[in-house]
């Protein structure tokens, strides 16, 4: 078995991590492990062996344009990021991951999706935007199994756009709300106002956060839902201004996030009202001015600088920027797939279907796992940004099913 | 009173912007009889424009905006001649088609241009005053003061100069006015240069108020296209007294009443307009006579 590590300084992968079922602590200075799961014994697995099986190919679903234009790059660069330290550290092409630009548009994927089919990867990468999973039936029918960095209640297991074939890396919306509202509990706000979007985040994370604010004494003075382009927050801010609202639920994105982040600074009350935004937030917050970040914070899937510094160092090494979230879990669904071949020997597609669903990859983000949902992520972080720097405020687990809380 | 002066400031804001916005659409359409669906991305080119010279090169606001206006004249002027010039005499769909094209090849150039991340501008006029117990930024009140002046420089230019004179003519009847020696294809030309440095000026203007990215200028563009259906696709003072009662609409009532609805405001008032008075509220039910 071969285990190695870079160098110094460079990323650190650690592709024989012995351990038992659940998360795994990697070696010191390791940020990537694989993990057999449900052994309950040391077992170890050599992602170089994955070569064994065969060529692994992934096919990146890239996004091009839409709503969340910044994550372009994140998206694309982590799992580019990837392949490069696997083939590296293995001495050979081990993973190849071929690229398909596409679009937020559910009919551009249904015709990207189908000519990824075509090119019988082992495994697809989708696009960051949820609107896809309306068509997550094509997944099942074309017999790729299909990792989403995105988080959909309705793709999960139960829902209408479930497929047996594809899982979710990112936390789904009604959970987000959730981690929204313990959060503004557990940090002693009093009053809250809502800032909601007419889109499935908005309407159910906000929904999901409003019962957990209640519940934890805190008033919700009021609530607008806008629509995902609105510029003009002038009516919230001073509602929030009349009524004393010590904390704004900021469930937009992108351009509200910042027109809103900017009203509230025009007026007067930066620093006076915490705004806690979106996932994403983390990919927008540096065109808000100094004051505006530090009146802000957001929830994330992780924060890569300080989850795993030696990749997200390697990350800015190679992209000049800061490794997102967003970036790290394409980084993972990377790892995860050749972690899935390598443990199944095959890249046969059902049985890397088998290797995700029994996956207990510690990557960048998080250790994935999968109870049964097709949910893979666990955890969820808040950060801030005063200073110019994403800082972990607090980290939230989840359920197994990574639909609620843990015990909430 | 405090709620009522914030939300009238901000209606006024966003009306001025769409009566400038939707002027320029109007000039263009007069002209040459086209509707052009790149105009909001002509919107976005003029912040990013101002983004570049101000933010990239640490350029002053009023040379940047100058030189800022200047290209986008000559943005206008070349969009003409590569892309719709050819298409004179063409269906009016081929020609939306192509502004749609149009739109869609500026916002990708702008992509890869000047990325896509999120921007800021800083506004030549920081600060905020009190009035009526209102908090109001001193970069509204630019807006409203630039728009009203620059609306008003606009209409006269209409009403008293040649050029605005032949705007009419053309717009009038194309080709009696043809015969009487206006030269169209100029006209044309510098209808495009005029619609989009006004386009662009709206950009430059908007985009301190929140951040800049590729999709700044649509919904610009859609609150002008009402103004100008409202207004009357004959009348300048029509289009810019609709543009700021749209906004007023808008931001005032729909401070008060429906509001996670109040962005549709001016479009029920559009489709009420197209119902009741179909040549808009201050055109006339012939053919457009007058600018």
């Amino acid at each position: 078995m071969r285990m190695f590590t870079m160098a110094a300084g460079a990323a650190v992968l650690s592709l024989g991590v012995a351990t038992a079922a659940g998360a795994t602590t990697p070696p010191a200075g390791t940020t990537a492990g694989t993990a057999a799961a449900g052994t309950g014994a040391a077992a170890a697995v050599d992602l170089c062996s994955a070569a064994a099986a065969g060529p692994i190919t992934i096919v990146h679903l890239t996004d091009v344009k839409g709503e969340s234009p910044t994550a372009i790059d994140d998206f694309s660069n982590g799992s580019a990021l990837a392949a490069k330290q696997i083939n590296e550290q293995c001495g050979k092409e081990i993973v190849k991951v071929e690229r398909i630009a596409t679009d937020f548009s559910a009919e551009a994927f249904e015709t990207n999706v189908l000519k990824a089919q075509e090119m019988k990867p082992t495994v697809i990468i989708g696009q960051g935007s949820s609107s896809q999973m309306s068509k997550n039936s094509l997944v099942t029918d074309g017999g790729i199994p299909t990792l989403w960095p995105v988080g959909t209640a309705s793709a999960l297991k139960g829902g209408e756009n479930y497929s047996e074939l594809s899982w979710m890396l990112r936390v789904v919306n009604d959970t987000q709300g959730q981690v929204w509202g313990k959060y503004v509990v557990d940090a002693g706000f009093k009053k809250a106002w809502m800032e909601c979007v007419t889109t499935q985040l908005g309407v159910s994370g906000c929904g999901a956060a409003e019962p957990i604010l209640k519940a934890g004494g805190v008033e919700v003075i009021g609530r607008s839902d806008s629509a995902t382009d609105a510029t003009d927050f002038t009516n919230s801010v001073t509602t929030i201004k009349d009524k004393g609202a010590d904390v704004v639920v900021l469930a937009q994105f992108p351009r509200p996030t910042l027109a809103f982040a900017k009203a509230v600074e025009d007026n007067g009350l930066a620093g006076k009202v915490k705004l806690i935004g979106s996932t994403s937030t983390e990919l927008i917050y540096q065109a808000l001015s100094p004051a505006a970040q530090g009146s802000m914070v957001a929830l994330a899937d992780c924060n890569p600088p300080t989850d795993a510094p030696d990749v997200a160092a390697a990350y800015q090494a190679a992209y000049q920027k800061g490794m997102t979230s967003l970036a790290a879990v394409t980084y993972d669904a990377v790892f995860m797939t050749v972690d899935a071949v390598a443990r199944e020997g095959s890249t046969d597609p059902k049985k890397v279907a088998e290797g995700i669903a029994s996956t207990h990859l510690k990557g960048v983000c998080q250790t994935y796992s999968d109870s049964g949902s097709h949910a893979l992520a666990h955890h969820m972080v808040v950060t801030s940004f005063g200073g110019g720097k994403v800082t972990t405020e607090k980290s939230y687990d989840l359920d197994a099913d990574g639909k609620a809380l843990a015990g909430g | 009173m405090a709620r009522f002066v914030a939300l009238f400031l901000s209606g006024m804001t966003d009306g001025v912007v769409a009566a400038l916005a939707a002027v320029g659409l109007l000039v263009l359409n007069k002209a040459t009889g086209i509707v052009n669906f790149a105009h909001g991305d002509l919107i976005t080119l003029g912040a990013y424009l101002g983004i570049w010279l101000i933010n990239g090169h640490g350029w002053g606001y009023v040379p940047a905006v100058t030189v800022s206006l200047v290209l986008m004249f000559a943005v206008g002027v070349v969009m003409e001649r590569v892309s719709l010039a050819p298409l004179r005499g063409k269906s009016v769909h081929v020609v939306v088609i192509a502004t749609l094209g149009l739109a869609l090849a500026l916002r990708s150039l702008v992509g890869i241009w000047q990325g896509t991340d999120p921007k800021r501008l800083e506004s030549p006029v920081p600060g905020r005053s009190t009035v009526f117990g209102a908090t109001v930024t001193h970069h509204r009140l630019l807006i409203i003061a630039v728009a009203l002046v620059v609306l008003v420089a606009v209409m006269g230019f209409f009403a008293r100069t040649s050029w605005g004179r032949q705007v009419r003519a053309v717009a009038a009847d194309r080709v009696m006015a043809q015969l009487a020696g206006v030269r169209a294809g100029t006209l044309s030309m510098a209808a495009f240069g005029f619609s989009a440095a006004l386009a662009g000026l709206c950009g430059l203007l908007v985009a301190p108020l929140g951040a800049i990215d590729l999709n700044l200028g649509f919904g610009i563009m859609l609150n002008s296209f009402a103004a100008m259906v409202i207004g009357g696709s004959g009348s300048v003072g029509g289009v810019v007294i609709a543009g700021v009662g749209i906004g007023l609409i808008e931001r005032v009532i729909g401070g008060y009443v429906l509001t996670d609805y109040s962005e549709a405001f001016p479009f029920v008032v559009m489709i009420l307009a197209i119902a009741l008075r179909p040549q808009g509220l201050f055109g006339q039910r012939e053919h457009a006579a007058r600018l």
